[in-house]
């Protein structure tokens, strides 16, 4: 087990070092010049070019990768250069929330997702069925920016300045502006409140497809022979479905785990940037503005390598889920 | 008294091609303590039969139809509620099936899916099912029943997994035990030591089994009473002795003849047991399996 875990690591560096060398070529090689912050009425262009020398950018693209991979590989991820701060700190900064955001909708999308199959399977060809079909396939095929902007409206706009309910929910940030000035339950609550929205938005997306992935497995599962065995064993219909049917059933949801993580990291990238959330997502797309090639380049570095350990994680899982399985 | 009485069972299933008439008119009884053989061919009715005791025909499509009656005892389980079915189902009434391989959940020890029937039957603790799944598993004659009992159904032979499915059926010592076609999917070997077992277990607890099989060889070693079905019918019932010396249905005698193909002195080949099983109605030889 713990060979098989180092095995995949070590299998996984070429991947991710394949991945940091195309996207150091995309964003060096695509138009845009990162000194063009600083040029400014008032600003000498020697100035400029001055600041392009310190950045390094007056040197061929090959030499420039060769020493950005050599000190890359040694943990270091060069200057940011909009935030003039190692771009390791800004990450290590930003990182966690983003977790936060990613951990909490992939609980959710695979929370309900489960729950909404298996009612639906359960209730086979029945309206609690078809309703539910209707509503995931709502979702499924909403984009979640749109989705977003919509609960936005719903939840944050109308629901205080409009209906005038007093659960509104918060539409951009991570706390509130009077964040330090609360208690700590406080504070925890509103942590939660900041949360909500662009969590669903990222979730309700991918709880469809689990749902209708869920649907169809359960469906699949209770017509084995096992399910007939547990009813003639004289369990209840409850554990039949939740004991026996379900652990089966996941099996092969649990690979969906490792699909949807590229999934749900691309969908950061859009829902931090509509929720103002302080994550990689919405670091990513303001260093793309700012033409801040370190911090791009160490962002899809760390995007890479948490898609591998996220999949290695689901891997793992399968076999959790399924006693057949076995890596050695 | 009977133990099992079946009376006029009929379960149709109801599709868009027409209803099928997998059991249409079925009696039987079982005594206590009896051995009583199931024989016919495939798509026949048998498991159909076996499920309908128990309730678990899928409705829909499956339906028992009015006029039916399954007495257990003195309860009635045509339209007995679900509890009612619950507390006859493992409890009174123990079943095990074709395929031991895919009738066992993948996902749990072979300790934990038998445990899961003694903890609900006999209302006893983990520890308490531990120590009785173990003494299960050597009574269906497992070797190291205390290693086994910690491995999953596909660590284990396919006779080893269907004593476990015994064991499991045996759990709540029920007083009836169905057998549906437990051997088909076993090599004969294998075959001739789960017959053995199941002789030996219902001897040594006194409970009643209903044999299903398509074999009538495997009837002829362990069976009081044979019931030939064909069609979703039966069509001859008898000791066995009578019915393997003087079949009276000429659907036995095709069954009977397939037993030894080079006894061939009727002239009676597999040809005729074709014939003999009839297919082209809906009736017995579509659908619903067995």
């Amino acid at each position: 087990m713990v060979g098989y875990i180092v095995r995949r690591l070590l299998a996984a560096i070429p991947l991710v070092l394949g991945v940091a060398t195309i996207v150091f070529f995309v964003v060096n090689l695509a138009p845009g010049d990162p000194a063009s912050i600083y040029s400014a009425p008032g600003v000498s262009p020697q100035a400029v070019e001055q600041m392009r020398q310190n950045m390094g950018l007056d040197r061929p693209i090959h030499e420039r990768y060769v020493r950005w991979m050599g000190a890359m590989l040694q943990g270091d991820f060069g200057i940011s250069f909009s935030r003039n701060q190692p771009v390791r700190d800004v990450i290590a900064q930003i990182l966690p929330n983003t977790l936060i955001l990613s951990a909490s909708a992939l609980l959710l999308a695979f929370g309900a997702g489960i729950l909404i199959g298996v009612v639906q399977a359960v209730r086979q060809n029945t309206f609690t069925d078809g309703a539910l079909s209707v509503g995931t396939l709502f979702f499924y095929s909403m984009p979640s920016f749109w989705l977003a902007l919509m609960l936005i409206l719903i939840f944050s706009l109308y629901a205080r300045n409009v209906w005038g309910w007093p659960l509104w929910l918060p539409a951009s940030g991570m706390v509130s502006v009077d964040h330090n000035a609360m208690g700590p339950w406080e504070q925890v609550l509103d942590r939660l409140r900041h949360l909500v929205l662009p969590s669903a938005s990222l979730a309700l997306v991918l709880a469809a497809g689990v749902a209708r992935y869920m649907r169809g497995s359960m469906l699949e599962v209770i017509r084995q022979d096992y399910i007939r065995t547990a009813r003639a064993k004289g369990l209840p219909e409850r554990t039949v479905i939740l004991k026996h049917a379900v652990r089966n059933a996941l099996i092969p949801v649990v690979t969906l785990l490792g699909l949807y993580l590229p999934v749900l990291f691309s969908g950061t990238v859009v829902i931090e940037t509509v929720f103002a959330w302080p994550g990689m997502g919405k670091l990513m797309v303001d260093s793309i503005f700012q033409r801040d090639y370190p911090v791009v380049m160490a962002g899809a570095f760390v995007f890479a390598v948490m898609v591998v350990v996220g999949n290695l994680v689901a891997d793992l899982l399968y076999a959790a889920v399924d006693p057949r399985i076995r890596y050695e | 008294m009977a133990l099992l009485e079946v009376k006029e069972l009929r379960t149709w299933f109801e599709g868009e091609a027409g209803t099928v008439r997998a059991v249409d008119g079925v009696s039987f009884s079982v005594g206590e303590g009896e051995v009583v053989g199931l024989v016919g061919g495939s798509g026949c009715g048998k498991t159909v039969t076996a499920l309908s005791v128990l309730g678990l025909v899928p409705q829909p499509p499956g339906r028992i139809q009015a006029g039916s009656s399954i007495r257990l005892g003195d309860l009635e389980l045509v339209g007995a509620s679900p509890r009612e079915l619950r507390a006859v189902r493992g409890r009174r009434v123990g079943m095990i099936f074709q395929e031991p391989m895919s009738s066992l959940n993948p996902v749990y020890t072979v300790g934990e899916q038998i445990g899961e029937s003694l903890r609900l039957h006999r209302g006893v603790g983990r520890r308490e099912a531990r120590r009785l799944c173990v003494g299960l598993l050597e009574e269906v004659g497992i070797p190291e029943p205390e290693r086994r009992r910690r491995q999953y159904p596909h660590e284990l032979s396919g006779g080893m997994q269907q004593r476990v499915m015994i064991a499991m059926a045996l759990a709540a010592e029920p007083e009836l035990l169905i057998a549906d076609e437990p051997t088909t999917a076993l090599d004969v070997t294998t075959q001739a030591q789960i017959l053995a077992l199941l002789a030996r277990l219902r001897e040594s607890r006194g409970m009643a089994l209903l044999l299903i099989t398509h074999d009538l060889a495997v009837v002829a070693e362990t069976c009081h009473r044979v019931l030939v079905m064909h069609r979703g019918r039966i069509v001859e019932a008898d000791s066995v002795e009578a019915v393997f010396h003087r079949p009276r249905h000429p659907h036995t005698r095709s069954l009977l003849d397939s037993l030894s193909p080079l006894k061939g002195e009727t002239g009676q080949g597999e040809a005729d047991l074709e014939g003999g099983t009839g297919d082209g109605t809906p009736v017995g030889s579509d659908g619903s399996g067995s």
